[in-house]
Parts: C-alpha cells; structure tokens; sequence
C-alpha cells in the first residue's frame, strides 16, 4: 500500500470500527474520498467528500461552479488518465461503477474540466506532453509513441496538421490503448484521454487540418519530451 | 514438453522456455530486440507481440508479448494474426522515429539485427515527419565505438554489462526518448567484457573500433572457424579476413565452453597477425638485424647446419599439436622440449596428471555457470581466464534461480529472478592473497598467501572427509572458514573447485585435488578446473618433454631448433644467453620477430593461426582445431611445413613430408595414444556437405577479380589450402546444418547479423545442428579410489627486511602476443609495484628480478599484508613471472626516474 489517501483512512477505522467508516460514505464502498476540481471553476480545490457523491455537488457547491462567462464543455471525471465525458454527465454519481458505465473511471476522483473557450486539442496536446515526458523509457509504444502523439497534436494545434495526422493519432489510440501492450498501464492511462476526445471533439479535430499548411519535415518547439 | 498451437500448427515445445524461444525454435520468423538467449526476457520491446487465444472458441484473442509469456500445454497462439502483425509493424515504426536511418555509412549495416527485425515487419516508410533528437557520442576506449543516436533503447548493453558481466561503469541515464545508454563521461570501458557490446547492441550503437580501422562489410569477408589462443581456455571464434588483412574477431558459439560470450583479450588479441612484427620471409641475423633470404636458401643453410650433429627441438605452448609433434619427431623424443622452464613445466605436468587420475571431472565453463557450491582456491581466474571468471561469475545466479523456483517464477523472466535473489547469498567462495574482480560475486572471498590457501584447501578436504590429511596450526578464523567451505560443498548438487598455476604452488593444485577426492569419497560427483598458462599448455603436457631448464644442459654443440617460442619470456637473462651461447646453432621458427628471433642464425616464417591450420587443447583438456581464414603469399607455411623441409634439407629421412594436415594428424593419433581422438576434433579437409565442399565467403561477396585490379587485370585461380575442409571462395555449400566446427559465419535467410545463430543450434542455447565442436581428451577415474597428496605445506611467514614478490597476472599486458597488438597495448596500463605497507605517493622501489635490476613506480595496496608485494609477470622484467622473495629500495618521489618495462 503506497497510497497517502488510503493509508490516512486507517487510524480513523482502527479508531472508530468499520461500521462508523461504511457509514460515512453514500453508496456501497465505504468511508469518504479526496475529490477534486481543476480548470475553469469559481474555486478549483480538494474536497473530502462521502464516497459516491455527484459530481454536481462537488462542483456547484464545493468548487462554486462554473467562473462567469465560461459553460462546461466535458471533463476528466477522475484525472489525466481517464476518458472525456460530456457535459451532460456534469451531475454522475462519483462511485466507482457509474463513470465506468459512462464510460470513463473514477481515477483519482480529480475532476479536470475543458470549459467551452478552451481548445480540447490544446487541452489533449497538454496532457499528452505530461505522459511523454513522464515516461519512464522503458517500453516502445510508451516511449517512442507518446512523443510522435504530442508532436502530432503540437502540429494540427498550431495549424500546421493534415488528415493522416488524425490517422495516426486514431492509430496511436488504437495500438497503445489496450492494456497488455505496454509494460505498465502509464500509457494506457495517456491513451484514455486522447481515444474519447478523437471522439468527442472530432469536428475540432477536422476543422484544425482543413485550414492548415503542414510542413514536411517539422521541428516542433516544444516536440521534444525535455 | 508440451503441445501448443501456432498458427494452427500444432508443435511440441519445451515449457521451460518462454513463447519466443518456442516460435523461433518451430521456426517462425518472430522479430524481437530485448530478449537475448543468454540474458532471458524482460519485456522492454514489445516486438514479439502474437495473440494468444484463451481457447479454441477464442476468435478475437489478445495481443500477448511472446517473450514473457510461458508455454502451457494447449495454448493457441497465433504470429501471423493481422492485429499482431501491424502491432510489431508499428512497434519498428516507433523505434524508427529516432533512428538516423544512417545504414550506408553505419558498420553494423549489413549485419544488423535492427535492418533484419525492420524487414521482418514490413515496415518501410517512414510517416514521422518531425526532427529527430539527438544524442553526443563517448569516447569509450580502444575497444569500442560510440554512436548513441542509433540506439532503439532495447536495454540490452546495460543488461549484459550490468547483470551478466557485473561492470559498473556503463549505465542508462535520463528518461522517455531521451534515455541515454554510457558512461557518465567519456572514459575507457572498463570490463574486460566490453568487446560483447558489439555483437549484444542489435543495432549500431556500439561497433568494434579497431575493426572500424579496416573496416568492411559482412558479406565482402571470408570468415573461418578458430580458437583463440590468448589463454588457455579455448573459446571458439571466428576470424574475418580480406584482401590478406585479419579484420577482427567475432564469438563462435560452442555450447559448452565460451557459448555467447568472449573477454575482450579474445576479441581484440589478434592484431598481431598484421603488426609489421611478423615475419615474412626466411631471414639470417646479420648485425642484430633480420635480413631476408629466399627460403630455399634458409634451407640450404640448414641443410649444412642440421645434416650431422645433435637436433635439440624447443617446442612451444602456443603452437600447434602438429607443429610441435612434428619438432619432436624431427629431434627425437630425447632431445625435445616442451618449451615450458620450471617450475610452470613441473606444474603444468601435475595440473595434468592430478586431472588425469581425479575423480572429478574437469567442468565445462558451461557447468561451471550452474554449480551451487563452488571455491576458487589461489587464483585470480578473472585476470588468468579471464571468460572463464565470467561463467563464475554466473554462479551467483544459481542461488537467484533456487529463489525462483521456490516462487514458481520461470528462470528466463530476468527481471523477477533478479529481484528475487536480491537477497539471497551467492553459492561461490574465493581465495586468494589479492583483491580480484570475483570477490563481488563471491559469499566469502578470502585473503590468503598462497601456501596458506593451500593449507585452506588441505583442511578443508580434511573435513569433508577425514581420512585426508589436516593442516595444523590453523588459525580460529581459518578453522571456521574450512568448515564453512566444507559444508557449502557437500551440500551442494554440483561441487566445482578451480585453482591455477598463477602461484605456481604445487601444494594449491594438490589441496584442490584433495578436497575433489574428498567429496568423491563422500559419493559426491565434483568438477573441477585448473587454469593453465597458454593455448596449449595441456597439449605440450601430454605429449611430453623435457624442461628448459633440462635442455640447458644438453644442447651444448647441439642445433637447437625453436618452435614459435619466446625463451627470453622464460629464462632470465643468464641462462638465456647460456642456452643460445652454448648451442652450436639457433634455429627459429615463429611468426613474429622475438628477442629470440633476433639471436638466430636462421629464421623460417611460420604461419600464424590464422593462416594455417591446427589443433590446440585448452585447460579442460578439449582438443580444437583452428582453420585458416588468410591465404599468405609463400614463404609462409605452417611450422610443421618447414619442419619437414628442414628434414629433407638435412637428410633428416625419418621425416617424410605430410601432404596434408590429415596426414600428420592421423600419424599423431596412431604414435601418441593420448592424442588418439584428435581426429574427431573436426572433419576431415576432404569434408563435404551434400556431396559439396563447405564455402568460406557469403554468395554475395563483391571484388572477387576487381580487388587486385590496382595489381593485375588478369585473373587468377583462387587461393586453395590441402588442409582445410573450407574452400577460399563463395562457391560451395553452407547450411544450419554444417559442422559446429565448420561455421565460418552466421547467415540465414533473413536473418543476417550473429542472432541468426538460433538457426544453427538445435534448440536455443542448446546444442550445435551439427554436432560438437572439439573433443575432450582428459577425463577423471569416475571411482577412484581416495588418494590424497599428504604434503601440507607450512604458513607463510614474513621476513625482516624483504618482500614476497606475487606475480599479478592482468588481463591486458602480461600475455605474449595480444601485447603485439595495438589496441590490446593500448588497454594494458602501465607496470607498478603493490605494496602492502604504506608507501609515499609518487613512490618508485628498485628491485632485483631474475638477476637484472629495475626500477619502477609503486603503489600501496592496503588490501595486501606487509611484507607483500605484487609485479606484474613479463612486464617489468621479461622473464619474471613465479613468486618469490626480493629486497624493494624504495625511492623518494623527488628522485624518480624513468621507470622500466620490458613491453
């Protein structure tokens, strides 16, 4: 166990019994959890909260809701390694089976929110530079593929991508998604973000390419996983 | 075994090796980088991905990683599924994203396993269109060539160099793209292993720099089978040669003795084959000088000489069986020497004789990875044989594999066995009165002066079994290390005891021979090893001579014939000059210019093992046979040519010429009953494979008549040899099937750098296709009965006012004829002094060796006692190399000098 969040849990249940600590919580699993909200809310922050509680509550009465002038577009129900969902999952049930069913996951339960003046292939572009860097360099998919993604994203963000860009990152999804083919699940986690928004921001997506000139061979500035 | 389905195929495959062994074992085209047969598995490259299906219902599958999967009766696996394809397709493409894609002007280019895997996917456009990062390259030494941005980050260097060879120096740093596989600055490689690097790397990040000199391509190279004769163990290699140039030396696999793996003396020994040291023509002394005749009149010469008068024949361990056999034939078995001075001459005998009459069998350096209780009893095995010391060095990994057993992990998942026997102790004890490169790997590694080892070694046979004899007066700390040691070996399955000659103890041999017995008597089946001096000090042993230091005193008047022998390396400078004074004429045969070449009165230029053909026996008592890669202009010939021509000049007529090298060899068989096998060492000149001769040059080689075209338009026959089975040309046969002997290269279809090896075993790591290679001449009494050497030699006690003298034996600089080439003089560091004792820094000591005077720089080495020092053999002074006690000036470091070297 080297998780702060589980760990802290374990003198309260010595203390209190298991009975106080199911107790706690509003759904089946038991005891509270650390959510959390990131992006354009009045007050992003960490909440402990009942297990299972909506993310409704955690964002409009915990982080104030939205700031003026920005609407929730989707958002990262549990972190960066988990799936895009719409905003019309901005009231799920934070447990552990309705993400999924969603499906997305609970993660970490840190929600990361893409407002509607955000652009989500900078948002993906982002995230994707945080999980190539991360990368530890030991597998191929991981090491060698997660920088290509980032250095495809950089291009069709700054209007210099094409349609075979899409291609590749649909490629890259697919390829290192799947659990299995990577030593450890750090890629997978980089993949989740960047399969649903293929997916959900397509049109994004298609109209970046569609006014671009891409180059041949391109050094993108900050390409390089540094 | 177990069946399981490939791509609807059912196949038996073993279950203890994991799906890739299996696929490529069933003969699938399966790429992989990571994985290495030696090193097993740990999953880093994902190119070995297949779907494995959960059973026959499973249509969809998943994708698995071959490598890390084990094989389990029923599996079902496809390589062929198109999801798996594109997969490993893409996985190239990935690793490609950073390549330089630089093959034209890249060395490992036509061998590399990075172009083979590429082809092998189908990958071949590039869509990365971005910049590529790069990386700055490390001067790594003479060895090795430094090109990181080529590297695919397959984590194989640092695994080899790391885990298996136990180096420290050689890391990977930083993270993602970016990781970074060197030193943390520029710097000489310091494992004695680094040369591996070079055929570990599947792609052309480290390449072989000396061979990058005279660099060509793979296919443009005859290569022929040899054995390296730097050392007394015997590793298999293969030798590439062009246009008469040696270009460099590659590992020969022989499953029982050197399998993946060469030391880097191996590797990088043979220069001395180009240097302008050989020689080249018949030659007279003239002035000091050598100075060229035509052969005949050489011969002529000694016709006069040689035609009455006493023949008295020096032969040499690091020639040739035939050469030397032929010498003794020539000068009578009376007359003949083994070309070894005492005490090595006495020593290599009793080695010989104590193996000959053990009931322990001489262990394979292959057994001796797997022993799980092992002592090295006064030897530094990892400066003496030096891959030797990297097989022990395997043995600390016996007690991982025990680890993961107990966890059910297989032993080829790398990864989880190591951090298994993270905390397990190593099953290996060592000796020795100085620090060596084993201690590391060792559970215990011992400080001890030689003959205190010895009385280790008799008390430790004592207590396994009693009726061996004890050593008295053992101090507290050495009763308990022998019980310790005693009990470790009777515990162990396979007992493995090696010792040497480096002490040139008697009393070290006869103790390990005791503790062998011991065990034996205790229904035990020990191995052991005794590390010997030279390519063929075992041969010279079994065919018998007298010592140097016995023809001293007969070869007044005599004719004094020496074969490929350095006597100056052997007696001190009196006795030298003795013999050769002495002597009514000097003789010599080698192939390089010696200090006894110069005092000739004639020279023949002999062939060089890679010119010609011939068989050494190595330490474990396995007869092997070396084939010429070089065709040399005449006068060349192998020594035992010219020592029938000798023969016919003198009218010497018991000698007949030998038309071929099958000839002398079936001779040596049928007069010397101990040789009598060294016929099956490897087939025979007239050998064929499928009713062909075997080839020595890929079908591809190019410039077979434009080469010369700078000399001569005009065609001429290809060079021919009667005493090899392998043709000079491309022409002839070659299969996975050939000979083990005979490979003089590793190429399949396919598969064109030295991975395609797979092909040629009949299972991973397992046999040669075609059968052995050598054949083992020497082999223990399986029920002798316990007969114990009683003689327990007393402690070693200092003396007032002198030094023991310990010879330090190194890898690079005290070996005869890797010091002649330039890359291994390049490594050799400079000759000091070890002295246990304080001494001041910039220190140098004068000290009497041999009866000559030296002076050289010193050091203290707080590991030694006092009262002890250490020298460097053959260094310092040229013939010093046994223990003995001197009288150290010691010198201030305002007064150094010029410090002497004898190299």
């Amino acid at each position: 166990m080297n998780n702060i969040e589980t760990f802290s849990n374990i003198p309260h249940i010595l203390a209190n019994g298991t009975e106080w600590y199911l107790g706690l919580s509003a759904c089946v699993d038991g005891g509270t959890k650390l959510y959390g909200v990131s992006g354009r809310a009045k007050r992003p922050g960490v909440f402990e909260l009942p297990l299972g509680t909506s993310l409704g509550v955690i964002l409009n009465e915990c982080a104030g809701g939205m700031q003026d002038g920005y609407k929730l577009r989707a958002f990262l129900p549990g972190g960066a390694s988990t799936a895009f969902l719409g905003a019309e999952h901005a009231d799920i049930i934070m447990d552990y089976p309705t993400p999924e069913k969603a499906g997305s996951r609970l993660g970490t339960g840190l929600a990361i929110l893409l407002d509607d003046k955000t652009s989500p292939i900078g948002m993906i572009r982002n995230l994707e530079h945080f999980f190539a860097q991360e990368s530890c360099g030991w597998c191929t998919p991981c090491r060698d593929g997660l920088p290509w993604v980032e250095r495809l994203l950089i291009a069709i963000e700054e209007g210099r991508g094409t349609p075979e860009d899409i291609e590749r990152l649909h490629d890259a999804a697919r390829l290192i998604g799947p659990m299995g083919r990577t030593f450890c699940a750090h890629a997978p986690g980089a993949i989740a973000p960047l399969a649903s928004g293929l997916k959900m921001f397509a049109e994004d997506f298609q109209r970046m390419v569609s006014k671009s000139t891409p180059g041949t061979v391109e050094s993108g500035a900050a390409g390089q996983a540094a | 075994m177990a069946k399981i389905v490939i791509d609807g195929r059912e196949v038996e495959a073993r279950t203890d090796v994991n799906l890739l062994q299996a696929c490529l074992e069933a003969g699938k085209d399966l790429p992989y980088f990571c994985w290495h047969p030696e090193l097993g598995s740990v999953g880093a490259c994902r190119q070995c991905a297949v779907k494995q299906y959960a059973n026959a219902d499973d249509k969809r599958g998943r994708i698995v990683m071959a490598c890390m999967t084990p094989v389990t009766e029923g599996a079902i696996f496809s390589v062929d599924d198109p999801e798996a394809k594109e997969f490993r397709g893409e996985v190239v493409e990935w690793l490609m994203t950073n390549h330089p894609h630089d093959c034209p002007v890249c060395e490992e280019g036509g061998e590399c396993h990075l172009q083979d895997m590429t082809v092998m996917t189908g990958h071949r456009e590039r869509r990365y269109r971005f910049d590529k990062r790069t990386h700055n390259n490390q001067e790594l030494g003479p060895f090795v060539k430094h090109e990181m941005n080529r590297c695919i980050s397959c984590y194989r260097c640092v695994r080899f160099y790391r885990d298996y060879a136990g180096g420290e120096d050689l890391g990977v740093f930083s993270a993602h793209n970016n990781v970074y596989f060197g030193r943390h600055e520029s710097g000489t490689l310091e494992s004695p292993y680094s040369g591996n690097l070079i055929e570990v790397c599947p792609t052309g990040v480290f390449t072989d720099k000396p061979f990058s000199k005279m660099y060509s391509r793979k296919w443009d190279m005859r290569g022929a089978p040899s054995v390296c004769s730097n050392c007394a163990t015997g590793c298999n290699t293969i030798i590439n040669e062009r246009a008469g140039k040696v270009r460099r030396t590659l590992n020969r696999y022989n499953d029982e003795v050197n399998r993946y793996f060469l030391c880097d003396r191996g590797r990088f020994g043979h220069g001395w084959v180009n240097a302008p040291t050989r020689l080249r023509s018949a030659g007279y002394v003239i002035n000091g000088d050598m100075t060229p005749v035509p052969a005949q009149a050489a011969l002529d010469h000694f016709g006069k000489i040689a035609a009455t008068g006493k023949l008295v024949g020096i032969g040499s361990p690091r020639a040739s069986l035939e050469s030397n056999y032929a010498l003794r034939k020539l000068v009578g078995a009376e007359n003949f020497s083994t070309g070894m001075a005492e005490p090595e001459h006495s020593l290599v005998k009793l080695a010989v004789s104590l193996l000959g009459s053990s009931p322990a069998r001489i262990a394979t350096m292959h057994e001796m990875e797997t022993s799980d209780g092992a002592l090295i009893l006064g030897e530094d095995v990892s400066a003496t044989s030096p891959r030797m010391s990297l097989a022990l060095r395997q043995i600390k990994r016996t007690a991982f594999n025990k680890a993961a057993d107990q966890a059910r992990v297989p032993h080829w998942m790398d990864a989880s066995v190591r951090t298994l026997g993270q905390d397990t102790v190593s099953p290996l004890f060592v000796v020795s009165p100085t620090v060596t490169d084993l201690d590391g790997f060792a559970q215990d590694a011992i400080r001890a002066m030689p003959e205190n080892a010895a009385r280790l070694g008799f008390a430790i046979a004592h207590r396994i079994d009693s009726s061996a004899p004890d050593a008295s007066d053992l101090t507290e700390a050495e009763t308990a290390s022998a019980s310790r040691i005693a009990e470790a070996l009777l515990a162990a399955e396979k007992p493995l005891l090696v010792s040497g000659l480096q002490y040139a103890s008697a009393a070290l041999l006869q103790a390990t021979a005791n503790i062998a017995s011991a065990l034996a008597a205790k229904g035990k089946t020990p191995l052991v090893s005794f590390v010997l001096p030279e390519g063929n000090s075992m041969g010279l042993a079994l065919m018998g001579g007298l010592s140097l230091d016995e023809i001293v005193s007969r070869s007044a008047d005599a004719t004094l014939i020496v074969l490929e022998n350095d006597l100056s390396r052997r007696l001190d400078t009196v006795r030298f000059n003795t013999l050769i004074d002495n002597a009514a004429n000097l003789v010599v045969l080698d192939h390089s210019v010696t200090p006894t070449a110069i005092r000739s009165q004639v020279t023949f230029p002999s062939a060089a093992y890679t010119e010609t053909d011939g068989t050494l026996i190595s330490a474990e008592g396995r007869a092997q046979r070396f084939f010429q890669v070089v065709y040399p202009d005449a006068p060349l010939q192998a020594a035992w040519r010219w020592i029938a021509d000798m023969a016919q000049a003198a009218g010497r007529s018991h000698v007949k010429p030998w038309a071929k090298l099958d000839d002398l060899i079936a001779e040596i068989a049928t007069i010397m009953p101990v040789f009598a096998r060294i016929p099956e060492a490897a087939p025979a000149s007239d050998y064929t494979l499928e009713g062909v001769p075997l080839r020595s040059q890929t079908h591809r080689v190019s410039g077979r008549t434009a080469i010369r075209a700078n000399i001569s338009v005009r065609d001429i026959p290809p060079p021919a040899s009667p005493d090899t089975p392998l043709h000079s040309t491309m022409e002839g046969s070659y299969s996975t099937d050939m000979p083990g002997t005979l490979v003089p290269f590793y190429q399949v279809p396919g598969w064109n750098s030295e991975q395609s090896l797979n092909r040629f075993q009949q299972e991973i790591g397992g046999k040669m296709r075609g059968g052995d290679c050598g054949v083992r001449l020497v082999e223990g009494v399986a029920n002798a009965a316990a007969s114990y050497a009683m003689d327990v030699p007393s402690a070693f006690v200092p003396r007032v006012g002198q030094f023991m003298l310990l010879p330090e034996a190194r890898v690079f600089g005290t070996d005869e004829m890797s010091m002649m080439a330039q890359p291994i003089a390049d490594r050799a560091a400079p000759a000091v002094v070890r002295i246990g004792g304080a001494v001041a820094k910039g220190s140098q000591v004068r000290l009497s060796l041999n009866g000559e005077v030296f002076t050289v720089d010193a050091v203290s080495d707080p590991t030694l006692p006092e009262g002890v020092a250490t020298c460097p053999p053959h260094m310092v002074s040229r013939s010093w190399s046994a223990p003995g006690w001197v009288s150290l000036e010691m010198t201030a470091p305002a007064e150094r000098v010029e410090t002497e070297s004898a190299v």
